[in-house]
């Protein structure tokens, strides 16, 4: 088996992000970037499939600046073989821009499975995916929560979730596409041994060219939410919250 | 068919098993904001394997005209063979915009099909608005920390709108013009991809929808250990149930039955108590229309106290063992 997965390097969401003073992007000072989560779950999904099938590789892709880089490092940590950074300083990518990229660069590799995350989590679009499959003329399925390959068949089964609590099962011809949901395995950590062999490791780094952008600066820009908040904000010590929040929950026949 | 032998707008109606899934006339409502009169240059796609006896009361309730899709292969969504079916259509009609809701699937569709034709694809859109230079669409980034806006111009664009952020009015849905219903014959499906089955999520059956309390439970409890106090909590209220936040159920802390939000269940019980929850916009989206919510979190700028009733900034692992002794000790 041959597999990518493609991997984004995201701002920490938990950090409440501020708007550069363009209003283009958010200010990177002070920023953490990490993976994004659902790549880390498409990342296991492949080295789960390496465990069982001797002989696969794992290359692991991004695209973006030099300090992607450091995504790519965990991924080789945890146990891909290979790395490629496609190298863009101008950023962020649209989803267009990146599966492009991410497809010139995979269209005569072969690859067997490419994986990647259903959406990232910081412009939540769920497009780069289906895009490099469409791209690749290949089968793509969204939203795995649980694939097995039929190897003689190369077939693989994919149950793929939909909003609302329902499970679509499919089965796709290899080559294909997953994007995968969260949840559907468990991230593994790098251990020791992965970190001291990823020493060893560089990315291969190729220059990607950028398209033109895709919108005038001038017709695009980040806000912030309207964060009106119309409900009480329950003051006091944490006693005196505990009993204000128990009153008016009393008040309201909630609590008897 | 209208006259001029074109569509304007090509808006695509989700089924699932020869249903109709109502949320999709939410899509008439976002098309009416943006052409308010339109309704001659709107088509409405729905696919199935023998969906052509609903069309009537499609056509009927929207006025517009409708393209019936039938193949065995649409019993079930399937993506791959809608984002066929729209070449289909935008070689025929050659409209200016696809709208489709937006659904995971769907974003699938509109970006397949956007990489194909060279058309601009926009998923996600919570609103939208009227400006000299087009329209302005509003999307949620940073998981609705920050708003992304972006002005294009109703040419070669694909979208998702959000379900729940354009409302039907009763007057939309009341239009008795004579619509026009066609079928759309296609050959074959698409190759590399089947729809086999569909099933309720087998781990998603729970008492969530007929609780009347909800004490919901998120990634700030810090550890599974700590839902015992929730559960406490729980038992504090008559018919309540426990829900969870998404990472909570990733992370095995609970099963996802217990998960509220777009991807889990949809609630709206007398009382959703959000501990720990910061409130990502999919977890808002299935509980913001419960009648009472109060929320704790330790972060002042936590989502969730947008929809929030009432609001306590504590950690909540610290709020709730006083709120436990104080419950104790009531005097009522």
């Amino acid at each position: 088996m041959k597999i990518l997965v493609c991997i984004k390097q995201v701002p920490d969401v938990e950090s409440n992000p501020e708007i550069r003073s363009d209003s283009l992007w958010i200010n990177e000072d002070n920023i953490a970037f990490r993976m994004n989560r659902y790549d880390e779950y498409a990342l296991e999904e492949a080295l789960l499939i390496k465990e069982t099938v001797p002989g696969t590789v794992i290359d692991v892709i991004t695209a973006g600046p030099e300090r992607t880089a450091t995504v790519l490092t965990k991924g080789l940590e945890k146990g891909a073989d290979n790395a490629v950074l496609i190298l863009c300083e101008r950023y962020p990518l649209s989803s267009y821009e990146t599966a492009l990229l991410i497809s010139n660069y995979a269209s005569d590799k072969n690859y067997d499975i490419i994986f990647a995350g259903v959406m990232s989590e910081d412009a939540m679009q769920c497009t780069t995916g289906p895009m490099i499959a469409s791209f690749l003329s290949m089968p793509c399925v969204v939203s795995a929560v649980k694939t097995s390959i039929d190897y003689e068949e190369k077939r693989i089964t994919v149950e793929s979730e939909l909003e609302g609590g329902m499970i679509e099962t499919v089965t796709l011809s290899i080559p294909c596409l997953i994007t995968v949901q969260t949840g559907l395995n468990q991230p593994r950590y790098p251990s020791l041994s992965g970190k001291m062999k990823a020493k060893g490791l560089k990315p291969a780094v190729i220059y990607g060219e950028c398209l033109k952008e895709g919108f005038n600066k001038s017709d695009y820009k980040l806000e912030y939410p309207d964060t009106n908040v119309n409900g009480i904000i329950i003051t006091g010590t944490t006693e005196e919250k505990a009993v204000k929040l128990m009153e008016i929950l009393h008040e309201r026949g909630l609590l008897l | 068919m209208n006259s001029s032998g074109r569509y304007k707008v090509i808006a695509v109606i989700d089924t699932i098993e020869d249903k109709i899934l109502h949320q999709s006339f939410e899509l008439v409502a976002f098309i009416k904001q943006i052409f308010p009169d339109a309704a001659s240059g709107v088509l409405l796609v729905i696919t199935g394997r023998n969906i052509i006896e609903e069309c009537g009361m499609l056509a009927d309730k929207s006025g517009f005209d409708i393209a019936a899709v039938e193949h065995n292969d649409f019993y079930y969504p399937n993506p791959a063979l809608l984002v066929k079916i729209l070449h289909i259509l935008q070689k025929k009609y050659n409209p200016e915009i696809f709208c489709l809701t937006n659904t995971i699937r769907n974003c699938s569709v509109v970006s397949a099909f956007s990489a194909e034709c060279g058309f601009h694809c926009i998923t996600g859109i919570e609103s939208v608005s009227e400006t000299d230079k087009g329209l302005m669409l509003q999307r949620s980034i940073f998981n609705g920390k920050l708003k992304e806006k972006v002005i294009v111009s109703v040419q070669k664009l694909a979208v998702t709108v959000n379900p729940g952020a354009f409302q039907l009015k009763q007057d939309d849905t009341e239009i008795k013009s004579e619509a026009f219903i066609e079928k759309i014959e296609i050959d074959e499906g698409v190759s590399g991809y089947k729809p086999v089955s569909l099933n309720e999520n087998s781990d998603m059956e729970s008492s969530l929808e007929d609780a009347d309390v909800i004490i919901a439970a998120g990634r700030g409890i810090g550890k599974p250990e700590n839902l015992e106090m929730v559960r406490d909590v729980a038992r504090m209220f008559d018919n309540a149930a426990i829900g969870a936040s998404r990472p909570v159920c990733d992370n095995r802390w609970l099963p996802y039955r217990h998960q509220v939000g777009v991807t889990g269940k949809t609630v709206s019980p007398k009382l959703y108590m959000a501990l720990g929850i910061s409130g990502s916009q999919q977890h808002i989206a299935g509980m913001k229309n419960s009648q009472c919510i109060a929320a704790v979190n330790t972060d002042p700028h936590a989502a969730i106290f947008s929809v929030a009733d009432y609001i306590i900034i504590e950690d909540v692992n610290v709020f709730l063992p006083v709120f436990m002794k104080i419950y104790n000790k009531r005097k009522w």
